[in-house]
């Protein structure tokens, strides 16, 4: 559609530049909470449904496929597999999930000193010193491959 | 739903929030952007870089849009041509604002207003601040005119016009 | 058109901030709907969820990030939003796809989590203006508000006092809402000497920012009848959008809520709304608002709301109670939960579940109102038991 006769040559197309500068405090949520003191702790939680007996990692306060409350946090070893895995900036990222849980987390893996990444080595989580840690997922430095897997 | 004594929810009273007695992360971004302003607006702010404020008039309607746009929005067709209008109009409605957009207060209070701007169709006006006139001395209907900033200062922007002031005594 | 049924309820605690992320905040109000209509997620064949600008949450793709919250996993599902209008715009969306037998069962849930954004809510508001034309003067929410409220003051001669007296109702009328954030005994003298924002609007006469969520759960008559005894129906939809060209317009009254209103009217075959509704859920982010709401939906003449809020028509006991939850002004303004909000307490208060906020007289048919967007958009449910 062509603009209309009065308007095409009576003024440049302008371009007004500003900003939209936003800030977030984001709370981690009820059951956000309880992974974050469980990593305080050393510790991975994740959370079971009593209906359905599915674990999910990270935990959830319901359980997406019975959309009941979730009916208790449970500990998971920090034991696990790599799902898949991408190499960036001279770091590898792993998509790393664990037996007979449901999501998994996203995170650094630490190459072997010998051989390369691949799908299914088994890793397990390195926590930092217990006076390092502050409640989030950096409380784990990384996975690391564990020998012979 | 009175069976059951308290609803769901967690609330952080204000003082967990500020010691942060849970876990937060927090974020900002900047975001920028460049809009255009478009055909009809570009030449009003061209106006106004000229100390004239211009509007468009829809010739089914007759119409005078101000600020000017580049189709009418009743007829739902293209406006046909460029208005010069008076930099005079009335007050249709005001108040004083105390507070900046991030809700924060201001140092000074600020009156702002709508101004239905003379020559133009009945109830066309825009948003301005005034000046040069007490909170208590503004009523709505006062007759007002804008005042510019000086031509060398100008840029084409709505701030062209630094404020209205009365034009009554 | 198939007849359309409300079944339950459920909404979460309404405050300035919640533990909850956005979607435990869906999950909780939607279970709580659920639980009342006795229904399981595998009922459900689709679900609608409103909320407000993602500048809130500091999440894009709000909807999807809320979908397993809003219990919409693999399920048709599908967010709308007319801004602060959206509340009362979700159940409409989701009445069409009863109405039309697209689906049996609809969750809807209204969800918002405005305390992320720093350092306060209300700069989200600021992106909603013309970023050439408003801006630059630093335009906030708070002007056009007042601008509107002071344009209504002038043209019918309406004193501070008179809209004070709706905030000191709401907030004590909240006093017996469960979910309540600002519920008070306050005076008008307390209104007119609170701290001035952005004149006339003064702290009492505003509501809060909040976090919440609420759910109903709609279903057809055939399952309505199968799983309750006392199901509530929506006899009207109405909704209508006006220009954001909002200093072209006029600011006294808001004449795309009449239309709004006339047209849930006309599908509830309401002829004389003043008479034939018994009591309404209006919006009140500003007590103003209630007033000039009122006249939009044709519960009183132009002008006439103060003299019968004045009149105590409008309160709990009155012949036409407006806004016996508590409203925005008591209960709290999560934006789109918020208009939930009124939707539940319609539908609690024509199933007399309501408790101690039941209203004195009998009532049959009620009616919730949401509006918003750049004071531009109106939107009406008609409910009957
Ligand atoms: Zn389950
Ligand atoms: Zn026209």
């Amino acid at each position: 559609m062509s603009l209309p006769d009065g308007l095409r040559n009576t003024a440049q197309a302008k371009n007004w530049v500003d900003s939209l500068p936003l800030s977030y405090k984001y709370s981690a949520g009820v059951s956000g909470q309880r992974f974050a003191e469980g990593l305080k702790q050393g510790k991975i939680l994740g959370s079971k449904c009593s209906k359905c007996g599915e674990t999910f990692l990270p935990p959830s306060l319901y359980c997406p496929n019975c959309f009941v409350y979730s009916s208790d946090y449970v500990e998971i070893p920090p034991y696990g597999k790599i799902y898949s895995f991408a190499e960036a900036d001279g770091k590898a990222i792993a998509l790393i999930r664990f037996h007979g849980v449901t999501g998994g987390l996203i995170h650094v893996v630490k190459r072997p000193s010998a051989g390369r990444l691949k799908i299914g080595l088994r890793v397990s989580a390195v926590f930092r010193p217990t006076e390092q840690r502050k409640g989030d997922l950096t409380d784990i430095e990384f996975f690391e491959i564990r020998p012979h897997s | 739903m009175e069976s059951k004594k308290t609803l769901p929810g967690t609330p952080i009273a204000g003082a967990e929030w500020d010691n942060e007695v849970y876990s937060f992360r927090k974020h900002s971004v900047q975001l920028r952007y460049a809009w255009d302003a478009g055909s009809a607006v570009s030449g009003f702010l061209e106006g106004l870089k000229e100390g004239r404020i211009l509007g468009r008039r829809c010739n089914r309607c007759m119409r005078v849009l101000v600020p000017p746009r580049a189709f009418c929005e009743r007829c739902f067709r293209s406006t046909d041509e460029w208005v010069e209008v008076k930099d005079t109009g009335k007050i249709n409605t005001y108040s004083v604002s105390y507070v900046n957009n991030d809700a924060s207060r201001r140092d000074k209070p600020l009156i702002v207003a709508v101004i239905e701007i003379d020559e133009a169709s009945p109830g066309m006006g825009f948003l301005h601040v005034l000046g040069e006139v007490e909170p208590s001395k503004v009523h709505v209907d006062m007759k007002v005119k804008a005042v510019w900033k000086p031509r060398d200062e100008r840029v084409g922007a709505i701030t062209d016009i630094k404020y209205f002031k009365p034009l009554e005594v | 058109m198939r007849r359309v049924a409300v079944v339950g309820a459920g909404m979460t605690l309404f405050r300035h901030r919640m533990l909850e992320t956005g979607k435990e905040m869906a999950f909780e109000a939607s279970r709580m709907a659920l639980d009342q209509a006795g229904l399981d997620i595998k009922d459900v064949d689709s679900v609608v969820l409103g909320s407000a600008p993602d500048a809130f949450d500091g999440v894009h793709m709000k909807g999807e990030y809320l979908l397993d919250g809003a219990g919409g996993t693999c399920k048709p599902y599908t967010r709308v939003y007319v801004g602060g209008g959206t509340g009362v715009f979700v159940p409409i969306a989701a009445w069409w796809q009863v109405a039309s037998g697209v689906a049996d069962i609809v969750l809807v849930v209204g969800e918002e989590k405005m305390s992320p954004l720093l350092p306060h809510p209300q700069y989200a508001f600021w992106s909603i203006f013309d970023p050439i034309l408003e801006r630059p003067l630093g335009v906030t929410l708070l002007w056009i508000f007042s601008l509107e409220m002071r344009r209504y003051m002038h043209v019918y001669n309406v004193k501070e006092e008179d809209i004070a007296l709706v905030a000191v109702k709401n907030k004590r009328n909240a006093l017996d809402h469960p979910a309540a954030q600002l519920a008070a005994n306050i005076t008008v003298d307390d209104v007119l000497k609170s701290e001035p924002i952005c004149w006339p609007v003064k702290r009492l006469d505003v509501s809060p920012t909040s976090d919440g969520a609420a759910a109903v759960v709609l279903a057809s008559e055939d399952v309505a009848r199968r799983i309750t005894d006392d199901p509530v129906w929506i006899t009207g939809v109405g909704w209508n959008v006006d220009s954001t060209y909002w200093t072209n317009r006029d600011l006294c009254y808001p004449e795309y809520l009449e239309k709004a209103a006339n047209m849930a009217y006309r599908m509830a075959h309401i002829s004389d709304p003043k008479k034939e509704i018994d009591f309404a859920e209006v919006y009140d982010p500003f007590d103003y608002k209630e007033l000039h709401h009122m006249e939009g939906l044709q519960l009183a003449r132009r002008g006439e709301a103060p003299k019968l809020t004045r009149e105590g028509v409008t309160q709990r006991d009155g012949d036409l109670p407006i806004n016996p939850s508590g409203g925005l002004l008591g209960v709290g303004n999560p934006i789109a939960a918020a208009g939930m909000m009124k939707i539940a307490e319609v539908f609690w208060q024509l199933r007399g579940e309501a408790g101690k906020r039941q209203v004195k007289k009998p009532v049959r048919r009620g009616l919730a109102q949401a509006w918003g967007d750049l004071m531009q958009v109106g939107t009406v449910v008609i409910m009957e038991r």
